[in-house]
């Protein structure tokens, strides 16, 4: 096989990769179960804790204690 | 009473939402304009729009020009439906033609709103066999019309995968391009088929944003120049996106044909 064949059969193998993650992380949502990212791209809505924040984000109620130490 | 504030109110409030569907949905400005005059005419009172690419206002006042009301909307992201804007414009006619009350038309624009977009595994089949019917038109042979529809069917269903999953729309274009010009390339490397490089070309074709440019000429037409502006680097963006995964998908795979 010559270099355009292989680049070739490793896209392809890429994709039908993607398809294969995306469809078991599809089922696995919908049976119920926390899929687990083993890579992630972060979105603009995500939120970053930074120390000295006075509310940690994704609980309401709980406040950083590093204040008092 | 048309000339009350209240219902002078409502009435600017359910043409600007009105609007701002319509705009979303593909609607060119001139259309948003005929339809929400209609609209403005049959309830009684004057109208004003100024439409924005990314907002719409509607000022909506009496006739005896005593009182106004200002009603401003954020353009909706509800992707572009046919569907939705051939209803739209079918309820801008029926209050028109029967004189229907604002409690009614906004009943019946609730209704609307619910309109379902078109099954995606439908939209699948059938841009494929779109776009492998594009690469006949263009001279393919069946053997290339059979790498396009796979490649187009690949690409299209990661496009579908990325926007469900909220990723950017541009890198979408760009990842979805990539890999229908890489899967097309096939037939060039395998030598299958006599017009391999007929595929290539037109295995993305299906990415063109197409209603955009068209919308775009015609808000140049009618001297909504912002509007057309926006809409036309929008997609001149998009463009430029796809043509950078199909050149990016030919270098890979070392094919040199400019």
């Amino acid at each position: 096989m010559n270099y355009p064949m292989i680049t070739w059969c490793i896209i392809a193998s890429v994709l039908l990769c993607a398809f294969i993650y995306y469809t078991a992380r599809h089922r696995s949502y919908s049976f119920g179960h926390k899929a687990k990212h083993l890579l992630r791209f972060g979105r603009e809505s995500d939120m970053f804790y930074v120390p000295g924040d006075d509310n940690i984000p994704g609980i309401a109620d709980k406040e950083d204690e590093s204040e008092d130490q | 009473m048309p000339g009350d504030s209240t219902v002078l109110r409502q009435t600017a409030a359910f043409l600007a939402e009105y609007a701002s569907l319509l705009l979303g949905c593909g609607g060119t400005c001139i259309r948003i304009e005929k339809n929400t005059k209609r609209m403005a005419e049959a309830f009684g009172v004057n109208l004003d729009i100024f439409i924005m690419p990314d907002h719409v206002t509607v000022s909506v006042w009496n006739t005896a020009q005593a009182h106004a009301e200002i009603a401003q909307r954020r353009t909706a992201h509800c992707g572009i439906s046919f569907d939705l804007n051939t209803r739209l414009s079918q309820l801008s006619w029926k209050i028109a033609d029967n004189r229907l009350g604002l409690p009614a038309a906004v009943e019946h624009f609730e209704a609307i709103k619910t309109t379902k977009p078109t099954e995606k595994w439908k939209v699948l089949i059938l841009t494929s066999f779109a776009n492998a019917a594009f690469c006949r038109l263009f001279g393919g042979d069946w053997f290339a019309m059979l790498i396009v529809f796979v490649s187009t069917l690949t690409g299209y269903r990661l496009k579908q995968i990325m926007l469900e999953d909220g990723r950017d729309v541009r890198l979408t274009f760009l990842c979805a391009s990539f890999f229908s010009a890489s899967i097309s390339a096939g037939g060039h490397i395998f030598h299958i088929g006599s017009t391999p490089e007929l595929a290539l070309g037109t295995s993305v074709l299906y990415l063109i944003p197409g209603v955009p440019y068209i919308n775009a000429v015609s808000d140049m037409i009618y001297r909504h120049y912002l509007c057309a502006f926006s809409r036309f680097f929008d997609a001149a963006v998009l463009t430029a996106c796809l043509s950078a995964g199909l050149c990016a998908g030919m270098l890979m795979l070392g094919l040199k044909w400019f």
